[in-house]
């Protein structure tokens, strides 16, 4: 098992990026956090300069993986939270489109959000979710930045989301398109959420193409493409006091055909159900 | 192995949201709300002791309305004629009156939007007794700022 070579070079958008959060990160406070987040829990507080939530709970999941080899059930121990200082924001959640984010907001209304954001990025098929790890090549997870344009109305919210990778791993860009919305019954909050997600060729090769170097018999060489991904998904949130929480979620994607032809997955589709309990510190 | 364990796991959260939503639907929640806990017991200078549950409820974000299945009973040492009433908007309950009673007791499917207390008033608008349910939540909600960058 060879690990791809990804040098860790800055990319001029990091640089701009962090540039622009020294600049501004004493201006007022402001708040944005992941759609997925703001579709259950609503958006957070900005009244204060400071804000932070801490969760910690258990979680299972059970899913039919496309990946070859992969593991269909994880149980484990759940760590999440937002934590905003002014306009600085960090949120993780595990249920989120990108579980760890790390941003800056330039702009917050009643309406419209516009975050600059920093994401860790999919290491795609690895040793982490396949049995198979002896044949398939490791993919090192990295770092994607870009902008973010929210939109809340009513019950609806509007994602729009220009990542690029600026790891130095692959170059190549995402581009997403989500709307969700959320419904109250009795204080259960459910909500569902439709999704679009064009990766870029540099990103689906990087992430699921298989060089000449690195083909063997059973995973050949693999050239992918780019693509769209669907994705939609119902979730439920309810409180069982005021610090515990039960989340459920269930997730469906569509892959594209230059995805799902690589010779590391079996189909193209992709369903999943999370559950779990976490305690709001 | 792991694969069990993961649909064992799975299956307890499953019965306990069952048992969870049962509870909701039968009013028989062994917490005694729907999203809060507790009971309490009021007893007046007038001899009437109220029971009522659940002492709160909880949302999961401030602000939303907070859905209660209330369980009161009450017993007096003589007979009374009052009605439960809402001390924030001076409304009744449906089938939360009586006349000449010694005891009663109802149950209502209520959305609060705030921390509310029921009298137990009778014709003359006497006060008999009361109890409360408070409401709060795991998540603060978002106070709006209409702000860019540079302003």
């Amino acid at each position: 098992m060879r690990a791809k070579p990804h040098p860790a070079r800055i990319q001029p958008i990091s640089l701009l990026l962090a540039t622009v959060l020294v600049l501004f990160v004493t201006t007022n406070a402001s708040q944005a956090a992941d759609l997925s987040r703001d579709i259950r829990e609503g958006r957070r507080d900005d009244s204060t300069n400071f804000y932070g939530v801490l969760e910690v709970g258990f979680q299972t999941s059970a899913g039919a993986l496309p990946v070859v080899g992969a593991k269909q059930t994880h149980v484990g121990v759940t760590i999440g939270g937002h934590l905003r200082y002014r306009r600085l924001f960090f949120d993780f959640l595990s249920e989120g489109y990108h579980p760890l984010q790390f941003g800056f907001n330039l702009h917050s209304g009643p309406t419209w959000s516009f975050d600059l954001i920093a994401t860790g990025s999919s290491g795609g098929v690895n040793s982490l979710i396949t049995n198979e790890s002896d044949e398939v090549e490791v993919r090192s997870a990295g770092i994607d930045t870009g902008l973010r344009v929210t939109a809340f109305t009513g019950p609806y919210i509007a994602e729009f989301e220009a990542l690029r990778d600026s790891f130095g791993n692959h170059d190549g860009s995402l581009l997403t398109g989500t709307v969700a919305r959320q419904y109250l019954w009795r204080n259960w909050n459910l909500h569902w959420l439709v999704g679009a997600r064009y990766h870029s060729a540099d990103t689906t090769q990087f992430l699921f193409g298989i060089e000449e170097e690195d083909a063997t018999d059973r995973f050949p060489r693999y050239t992918a493409g780019a693509g769209v991904t669907y994705v939609t998904e119902f979730g439920a949130t309810k409180p069982i006091n005021e610090h515990v929480v039960f989340r459920g979620t269930a997730r469906y994607w569509s892959l594209p055909d230059s995805i799902a032809r690589s010779p590391y997955l079996e189909r193209d589709t992709y369903g999943e159900a999370v559950a779990s309990i976490v305690y709001v510190f | 192995m792991a694969f069990r364990f993961g649909l064992l796991c799975a299956l307890f959260l499953l019965i306990g949201l069952c048992r969870l939503a049962f509870a909701q639907a039968t009013g028989s929640a062994p917490s005694d709300s729907d999203s809060g806990a507790g009971a309490q017991n009021t007893a007046s200078d007038s001899g009437i002791m109220i029971r009522s549950r659940p002492v709160q409820c909880v949302t999961l974000r401030e602000g939303q309305p907070c859905f209660i299945q209330l369980n009161v009973s009450w017993e007096s040492e003589s007979p009374v004629s009052a009605c439960f009433v809402s001390e924030q908007n001076d409304s009744g309950v449906t089938g939360a009156c009586w006349e000449d009673a010694v005891d009663g007791q109802f149950r209502a499917s209520l959305y609060l939007s705030e921390p509310t207390v029921w009298v137990f008033r009778d014709a003359a608008g006497n006060s008999l007794g009361e109890f409360s349910v408070d409401v709060s939540w795991v998540y603060k909600s978002r106070r709006t700022r209409r702000r860019w960058i540079l302003f």
